[in-house]
């Protein structure tokens, strides 16, 4: 599914975020990023979502090799994936619903069709009671699950999330995992990063360790 | 039908962003209203000055006068090739006795000096008005040189001085006006796209967004597009209104001399669609410009 060839990336020429690496990835796993702040984690998710382009090397997703897309061929690329942020990145101007909705109103999905998909999103969520609350309105896990409920409406066959349980609580992000879990569960390929220790070893899961911009397994 | 459901979406996001955004939106209007305004009243009094100015070349004359001693014939024959010259509009011949009687007119209450006067001492002349493309030092001298090489021709005048003056005035004032008034172009369009760019970085995490989703430039685009037009619209038509009380102010308080620099230079119908089609311009220009900045593509 996710294919890594030599990957190097560096900022202004010289500092290394990422030194060579190379990593397969196949279809419906789950998979831990973890290692300490600087590492490395989301330097690696950025790529493959294009929102960083590598120094050297090449990033296979689904048979195409995204490290020579142009800035045209990325809203394709993204449309497939899911992303899940550390701080939600949620449009706080807009109700749950529109949020959700906006992802698939990007698409072209017709209103009809948004409207279901988001209802039975939200519902698999446990949020169809939040669906028209703005959301400051609403708690710090709770706009997290939007967040990912906006990154399923699209179905997408890869779920990336940079430390989505990170300003949580330890209940909270325990939820979250298992959500992931029952995601990946369902046939979509997870890539969380962390660098919380006590999730990693409460679910067994490949983990890739990394260490200056280095795999260390 | 596709078409249909993107435009409603477009629309109703932009009304939805004027509708969050009044203040924005308000001084983004304002912004657009005043330097419309400016430019329009530097523009119409530019026109009406180059106007003023132009019709003072129509009082251009060249003056022939005619040897005294020639046949009606070589007369006659003189006012055809002058008349065929491509600079002449039209040709006044002033035969001696009118020229007295005109002279004696100007000297109404001192005739006295003319006493002891036995003979008539003013030439007979041809009074040349020319076409208005020629009414310039460059043409003058060509239709001179051709004169000049007509016989029985006794002396040509015209106001050489003035002319050149007249015109070396036309040509300063047009290049102060192309100079400023590029400068004053480029000076609304960059206000006009700061002020939007302005409301654009108020809203970058929102395109940020939008492009995490997998939105192509097109759709992150078109409702800033919409909104500069919209916002364009709106300034044009407070600038048509803010024109109206300054042009109506400037016509009451400007001395006589100075009216035809303070009145409408075109009819009314086209300057306000000219002031609307420009605030849109301006408008989509601005938003377009900002846009680049923050958009990739």
């Amino acid at each position: 599914m996710i294919n890594m060839f030599h990957l190097y990336k560096t900022y202004e020429g010289t500092i290394s975020a990422l030194t060579d690496i190379t990593l397969k990835i196949d279809k419906g796993e789950f998979i831990f990023i973890t290692g300490a702040s600087g590492a490395g984690k989301s330097t690696l998710l950025k790529l493959m979502f294009c929102i960083e382009r590598p120094t050297q090397g090449q990033i296979i997703i689904a048979g195409k090799n995204i490290s020579r897309f142009t800035e045209r061929d990325i809203p394709l690329l993204r449309r497939k994936m899911g992303f899940v942020f550390q701080d939600f990145k949620l449009l706080n101007n807009k109700t749950v619903f529109d949020n959700i909705a906006l992802a698939l109103r990007i698409t072209g999905v017709t209103n009809r069709e948004i409207s279901k998909k988001v209802l039975k999103v939200l519902t698999y969520l446990g949020l169809q009671h939040r669906a028209n609350f703005k959301p400051l309105m609403l708690s710090g896990g709770e706009q997290q699950r939007v967040a990912i409920a906006r990154a399923l409406a699209k179905e997408p066959s890869i779920l990336l999330a940079d430390e989505p349980t990170g300003n949580l609580d330890p209940e909270r992000a325990m939820d979250i995992i298992n959500l992931f879990n029952d995601i990946n569960a369902k046939g979509t390929t997870v890539i969380v990063a962390t660098h919380d220790r006590a999730l990693i070893d409460k679910f067994s899961k490949r983990t890739i360790y990394l260490e200056k911009g280095k795999i260390v397994n | 039908m596709n078409t249909l459901r993107w435009a409603i979406y477009f629309f109703s996001e932009t009304l939805r962003t004027i509708k969050e955004n009044p203040t924005t939106t308000f001084i983004t209007v304002i912004t657009i209203a005043i330097s419309l305004t400016i430019c329009c009243l530097f523009f119409g009094v530019f026109i009406n000055l180059n106007k003023m100015l132009s019709s003072m070349g129509g009082e251009i004359q060249v003056m022939v006068y005619i040897k005294d001693d020639i046949s009606s014939e070589t007369l006659q024959n003189i006012k055809e090739q002058i008349t065929n010259m491509p600079e002449v509009e039209a040709l006044e011949y002033i035969s001696k006795e009118k020229a007295f009687s005109i002279f004696k007119n100007d000297l109404k209450g001192q005739t006295g000096i003319l006493e002891g006067l036995n003979t008539n001492p003013l030439p007979s002349s041809l009074e040349i008005r020319m076409k208005k493309d020629y009414r310039n030092p460059a043409g003058i001298s060509r239709l001179v040189a051709r004169l000049k090489l007509i016989n029985d021709i006794d002396d040509i005048q015209y106001s050489k001085e003035w002319i050149d003056k007249l015109f070396a005035f036309i040509r300063f004032v047009e290049a102060f006006a192309l100079i400023i008034g590029s400068f004053i172009l480029m000076a609304t369009l960059f206000i006009i796209s700061n002020t939007i760019r302005l409301t654009i970085y108020a809203r970058r995490e929102e395109i940020e967004i939008m492009e995490f989703l997998g939105a192509t430039n097109i759709f992150t685009k078109t409702p800033f597009i919409i909104e500069g037009i919209i916002e364009g619209f709106l300034g044009a038509i407070l600038s048509i209104g803010m024109l109206f009380i300054v042009s109506s102010i400037l016509i009451a308080k400007t001395p006589k001399i100075f009216a035809p620099l303070s009145t409408l230079p075109f009819p009314v119908i086209y300057l306000i669609s000219g002031i609307i089609a420009s605030g849109i311009v301006l408008g989509l220009i601005g938003s377009s410009i900002s846009l680049r900045r923050f958009l990739k593509n």
